[in-house]
């Protein structure tokens, strides 16, 4: 049978303690006997285990489309500006502007000189 | 950022974080649009955490820093986050659950975040200290001091 024993109660934080599983052989020990602090933790438990059985919602599908519709619009945007910092280290561009070249001094050489 | 970085990221932690949202906020609407929010910032950031730990903690950091910009945001039009609250927050609790989204509306942010974490996805106080920039005491002395506060509620609706 459970008795009081008001002398002796553990802090409440020691019973939140235990009650998170943080063991404790004196506590566990006091429990067996005191009924308001057993009754404490047992709150405690509750409360801990309402918390986590509480079920996880779904991410609304229009939410979804719409981070990665803006992913996609912003990639778009960042290839773009990837684009025009980086141009000068692109090979093919590179060849194009030489070609280009070329192609514009041979003609300008055969019709204006 | 790669696309297919972001993508799995959104994959691996998106309902998490979504969840994590919901807890603080308790607002449908407000969840949308910080979870949005955060993966804009996860899009603009340079290079994400490569661990997968590591990730999850970076995540819910920015998740959190996010849902308060959110609360200074419509502090300005609603005054409070308290009336924000009550004024749109949706349910979704068991009805015989100890507590009620409202008393964990009571709770400072901090004090929710942590339960948040510890009790539901079973970080050590240690890694919530680095996600709230806290140490580990404050930490353990927040989580005590809510779920006390919780326990008040119970034991007034015991009486």
């Amino acid at each position: 049978m459970k008795t009081q024993d008001y002398m002796n109660h553990p802090s409440e934080d020691s019973l939140i303690s235990c009650a998170l599983l943080e063991r404790d052989e004196e506590i566990s020990e006091h429990l067996f006997q005191c009924e308001s602090c057993s009754e404490f933790v047992e709150d405690i438990r509750t409360i801990c285990s309402d918390i986590s059985s509480i079920e996880d919602e779904d991410i609304p599908l229009s939410l979804q489309k719409k981070i990665y519709h803006i992913t996609k619009k912003r990639a778009k945007h960042y290839r773009f500006l990837n684009f025009i910092q980086t141009w000068y280290r692109n090979p093919v561009v590179i060849g194009m502007i030489a070609v280009f070249a070329v192609l514009f001094s041979f003609f300008f050489y055969i019709f204006f000189l | 950022m790669k696309e297919r970085e972001f993508k799995a990221l959104y994959n691996d932690f998106g309902r998490k974080l979504y969840n994590f949202i919901l807890w603080l906020t308790q607002n449908r609407s407000a969840s949308d649009d910080i979870l949005q929010n955060v993966f804009i910032k996860v899009w603009n950031c340079y290079k994400a955490p490569s661990n997968s730990d590591e990730q999850q903690k970076w995540l819910f950091a920015i998740a959190r820093n996010a849902s308060l910009d959110y609360f200074r945001k419509t502090a300005r039009i609603s005054r409070t986050c308290t009336r924000f609250r009550q004024e749109y927050y949706s349910p979704a609790i068991d009805p015989d659950a100890s507590f009620t989204w409202q008393e964990l509306g009571n709770l400072e942010e901090k004090e929710q975040s942590i339960l948040y974490l510890h009790i539901k996805i079973g970080y050590t106080y240690k890694e919530i200290a680095d996600i709230l920039s806290l140490n580990e005491s404050q930490v353990r002395v927040k989580a005590f001091r809510a779920l006390k506060k919780l326990r008040n509620c119970l034991e007034k609706k015991e009486i």
